[in-house]
C-alpha cells in the first residue's frame, strides 16, 4: 500500500512539475521579459568597462561594491554565469513555444483544422446546382487554384488553400534561434581565438589565447617573409599585407599572403591581419660628402659595424627613434677612431646642418624599417552551425513576408424546397480584412450574375 | 556641379516641399490637386537625391578611390535621409496616409542638414572597409532604420492624437497610424536581421570571429531585441495602440543610439 501511495505521489509530483515547466516555458510573456532582461544586460556590457586588468581585479576585490560587482561578472557581463543563463531561458523558451505550435501547425498543413476568422452566410431561392459552379469559378479565381470537392446531391463542399508553405515560417524563424544559439555553443566549447605577432624574417607558433592571454602553440609554424604598407597620397593607409609561408613539421604547406578583409585558412584555422607594429629598422642610409667634394650613400645595417669609404673610422648604429619628437626621426652613432675612446653622436633627419664623422659631412637621409605583422588567429566549428541557422531565419522571413496562408471554405445547401444556403468561411493569415471583402464581393457578385 | 552641392539642393527642395506639402494639406481638402502636386515634388527631389549618391559614387572613381558612397559619417547621413523619403513615400502610397510625409520631411530635412556641419570631402577606403560585403551590409541596416523611422513617426502622430481631440481630427484616423506602426516595424525588423547577419559575415570574414560583442554590434542586437519583444506583444498577446507605439518609440531612441551614440564608444565601427 505504502509504496502504491508514494508512487502515486511521484508521479502527481512530476505531473505538476511538468505542468509548471510547461506553463512556464511556453509563455509569450517570459518571451518578451527574456528579450527586455537580455537588452538590458548587453547595455550593461557597453557601459560598464569589460576588459579590466588583474590589478584592476586585486584592487575591485577590496570593497564592497567591488566584490558584489566580480560575483556578479560584471567585469565579463556576455560570459557571466546570469547572461548564459537567460541564453539557456530563451532557449527553452523557443522550445517550448515550438512544441505547443507544432501540433496545431500539422493539423493546418494537413488539413485536419480550419480555424475560420470569418463566415458569410447568403440565402438564395435557386438549386444547388444552379449556382455551385458560379460560385466555385468565381472563388478559384481569387485563390488561383481549383478546389477540393466534395459533395452529395442536397450539400456541396469546395475547399481552397493557398501558399501552404506559410506555416513554415513560424518555426523556421524560432528554430533558426535556437541553431545560432547551438552554434555559439559549440564555438565557446570547441573554438578558439588568439593573437600572434610576428616579426619580419622570422618565424612564429607560440600565440596568446584571446581573451584568457593564455599561451598556446599552433600546429604550424607561419614564417613571415616580408610586411607592407601602402598609403594613398593623402596619407591614409590603403593596405598591410603580410607575405607568409606555413610549415609543417619542416615542410612548406602554404604560401600566400594576409590582407584585412582577405584573410588565409589552413587547416580550418584562419589568419586575419589585424595590426602591425615597428620593432626596428633593416638599415639606415646616410649620405656622406668627402673633403674632395665626393659624395657617397652608406647603409648601415643595425649590429654591423661599418666603415666609412676613406680612413679608419669605423661606425655603429646605437639606437633609432622613429620620430616620436617634434625634429623627427633621429639616430645614436657610435663612432670608433683607431685607439680614441668610442664616441657617440645623434643625428636628426631634419638638422640643417650635416654631422661630422672623420673626414665625412653625414647626413640621416631614411630608414628601413622593420615591422612584425599582428595576426588573429580564429578557429571557430560553430560557425557553420551559426550560418545554417541564419539562412533558416532568412528564409523564414521571406517565407512570412512574401507569403500568406489563406483558406476557403464554401458549402452549398439546400435547406428547403427554394431556398439553397451559401456559406462561405475562410481564413487568412495577414490581410484579414481585405480578403474577405474580396470574398465577400466575390461570391455576391457570382450569385447576382447568375 | 558636384554631388555635394546637388545635396545642399536636394535639403533645401526638401524644406520646400514640406512646406508646400502642409500648405496643402491646410488648405485643402485631402486628395487636392495641390496635395498631388507636392506628392510629386516629393518624388522628383528623391530621385534627384538617389542620382546624387549614385553620382558621388562615379565622382569616387573620378578621384580614383573609387568606392561606394557608404564609407563615412557624412555618406551614411545622406544614404540615411533618402532610405527614409522612399520609406514615406512606400508608407504614403501604401496607406494613402499624406500627413506621414508631412510629418516625416522635416526629419530628412534636419538629417540633410546636419550633414553641411561635417567634413564631406571624398576619402578613400581604409582597409578596414575595402569588402564586398560593405554595401550589402550598409544598405539592409540603413533600409531597416527607414522602417524604423517611418513606424516611429506614425507612432508620435498616434500619441499626439491621444492627447486631445482636436489635435486628433487634423491627424490620420488612430486605427491606421497605429497599422502603419506595425507594419513598418515588420519590415524593419526583417531588414535589421538581414543587415546583422551580413554584418556577422562580414566581421567573420574579416576579423575571424562572426560576433565580438562591439558596442555597435550590441546596440544593433539591443534594437532587434526590444523590436522582436514588440512583434511579439503585438502578435501573441495582442498588444496594440498606445502600447505599441510607446515601444516603437522606444525602440527608434536604440535606433538612434546603435547609429551616432555608439560613435562615443570605442570599437570597430569607430570610423562611421
Amino acid at each position: 500500500m505504502d509504496v502504491s501511495t508514494s508512487g502515486h505521489r511521484t508521479s502527481e509530483t512530476r505531473a505538476s512539475f511538468w505542468d509548471f515547466f510547461d506553463r512556464t516555458f511556453t509563455s509569450i510573456r517570459l518571451a518578451i521579459f527574456l528579450l527586455f532582461a537580455l537588452a538590458i544586460a548587453s547595455i550593461l556590457g557597453t557601459v560598464i568597462p569589460q576588459e579590466i586588468t588583474f590589478q584592476q581585479l586585486r584592487q575591485a576585490q577590496e570593497t564592497l561594491y567591488g566584490r558584489l560587482a566580480l560575483i556578479l561578472d560584471l567585469h565579463q557581463v556576455y560570459r557571466s554565469w546570469w547572461f548564459l543563463l537567460l541564453l539557456v531561458l530563451l532557449c527553452l523558451n523557443l522550445g517550448g513555444c515550438l512544441r505547443k505550435r507544432i501540433p496545431a501547425i500539422l493539423a493546418d498543413w494537413s488539413g485536419k483544422r480550419f480555424k475560420e476568422t470569418f463566415i458569410l452566410t447568403m440565402e438564395e431561392t435557386r438549386p444547388v446546382e444552379a449556382i455551385k459552379s458560379l460560385v466555385s469559378d468565381a472563388v478559384s479565381g481569387v485563390m488561383h487554384s481549383p478546389p477540393r470537392i466534395e459533395g452529395t446531391a442536397d450539400e456541396w463542399r469546395f475547399d481552397w488553400t493557398r501558399h501552404r508553405i506559410h506555416l513554415i515560417g513560424f518555426p523556421l524563424i524560432h528554430l533558426a534561434i535556437i541553431i545560432v544559439l547551438l552554434g555559439a555553443l559549440v564555438g565557446l566549447l570547441f573554438g578558439f581565438k588568439g593573437a600572434i605577432q610576428i616579426r619580419e624574417g622570422s618565424t612564429g607558433s607560440r600565440y596568446a589565447r584571446i581573451p584568457s592571454g593564455q599561451p598556446a602553440v599552433l600546429p604550424f609554424e607561419i614564417a613571415l617573409d616580408k610586411f607592407e604598407l601602402s598609403h594613398y597620397p593623402s596619407g591614409e593607409p590603403k593596405e598591410y599585407r603580410s607575405e607568409v609561408r606555413l610549415i609543417q613539421n619542416g615542410q612548406e604547406v602554404y604560401k600566400g599572403a594576409i590582407r584585412v578583409n582577405h584573410p588565409l585558412t589552413y587547416d580550418g584555422i584562419s589568419l586575419f591581419q589585424s595590426d602591425y607594429k615597428l620593432v626596428g629598422v633593416k638599415g639606415v642610409a646616410l649620405s656622406l660628402e668627402g673633403p674632395d667634394g665626393s659624395s657617397h650613400e652608406l647603409v648601415v645595417a643595425p649590429g654591423v659595424e661599418t666603415a666609412l669609404p676613406k680612413g679608419d673610422v669605423k661606425i655603429r648604429l646605437a639606437a633609432l627613434d622613429p620620430g616620436s619628437s617634434l625634429r623627427g626621426a633621429w639616430i645614436d652613432v657610435t663612432i670608433e677612431h683607431g685607439k680614441d675612446a668610442p664616441q657617440t653622436v645623434r643625428i636628426f633627419q631634419k638638422d640643417a646642418k650635416p654631422t661630422r664623422i672623420g673626414d665625412y659631412e653625414v647626413r640621416f637621409k631614411s630608414y628601413q624599417p622593420l615591422y612584425a605583422s599582428g595576426l588573429q588567429i580564429g578557429y571557430d566549428p560553430g560557425a557553420y552551425i551559426v550560418w545554417l541557422g541564419c539562412i533558416m531565419l532568412m528564409a523564414g522571413f521571406v517565407v512570412t513576408l512574401f507569403t500568406n496562408y489563406r483558406r476557403v471554405r464554401v458549402q452549398i445547401t439546400r435547406v428547403g424546397p427554394h431556398k439553397t444556403r451559401v456559406k462561405v468561411s475562410g481564413s487568412s493569415r495577414r490581410m484579414r480584412q481585405e480578403f474577405r471583402e474580396t470574398l465577400e464581393k466575390t461570391t455576391k457578385g457570382a450569385i447576382a450574375s447568375a | 556641379m558636384t554631388s555635394t552641392d546637388l545635396n545642399t539642393f536636394v535639403t533645401f527642395a526638401y524644406l520646400a516641399s514640406a512646406v508646400i506639402y502642409l500648405i496643402a494639406f491646410v488648405a485643402a481638402r485631402s486628395k487636392s490637386q495641390l496635395m498631388q502636386w507636392a506628392f510629386r515634388l516629393v518624388v522628383a527631389i528623391c530621385a534627384v537625391h538617389g542620382a546624387s549618391i549614385l553620382y558621388r559614387w562615379y565622382e569616387s572613381y573620378e578621384l580614383g578611390v573609387g568606392h561606394a558612397p557608404l564609407s563615412n559619417l557624412y555618406e551614411s547621413l545622406v544614404f540615411f535621409a533618402w532610405t527614409i523619403v522612399v520609406a514615406l513615400l512606400v508608407v504614403r502610397t501604401a496607406f494613402h496616409a499624406d500627413f506621414v510625409i508631412v510629418a516625416g520631411l522635416p526629419i530628412a530635412f534636419i538629417i540633410m542638414a546636419s550633414t553641411f556641419l561635417i567634413d564631406s570631402s571624398i576619402r578613400p577606403l581604409i582597409p578596414a572597409l575595402q569588402s564586398n560585403w560593405l554595401v550589402a551590409h550598409v544598405v539592409t541596416c540603413f533600409l531597416g532604420y527607414a522602417g524604423f523611422t517611418a513606424s516611429f513617426i506614425a507612432a508620435v502622430m498616434f500619441l499626439l492624437a491621444l492627447t486631445s481631440p482636436h489635435v486628433a481630427q487634423h491627424l490620420p484616423p488612430s486605427k491606421l497610424l497605429d497599422e502603419i506602426v506595425y507594419r513598418s516595424v515588420v519590415i524593419g525588423f526583417s531588414l535589421l536581421s538581414v543587415g546583422i547577419i551580413t554584418g556577422a559575415a562580414w566581421a567573420d570574414h574579416a576579423w575571424g570571429s562572426y560576433w565580438s560583442w562591439d558596442p555597435k554590434e550590441t546596440w544593433s542586437l539591443i534594437t532587434w531585441m526590444v523590436y522582436a519583444a514588440f512583434l511579439h506583444a503585438r502578435l501573441a498577446r495582442g498588444w496594440s495602440g498606445h502600447r505599441t507605439a510607446v515601444l516603437s518609440v522606444v525602440g527608434f531612441l536604440c535606433v538612434l543610439f546603435t547609429y551616432f551614440g555608439v560613435n562615443y564608444l570605442p570599437g570597430l565601427h569607430s570610423y562611421f
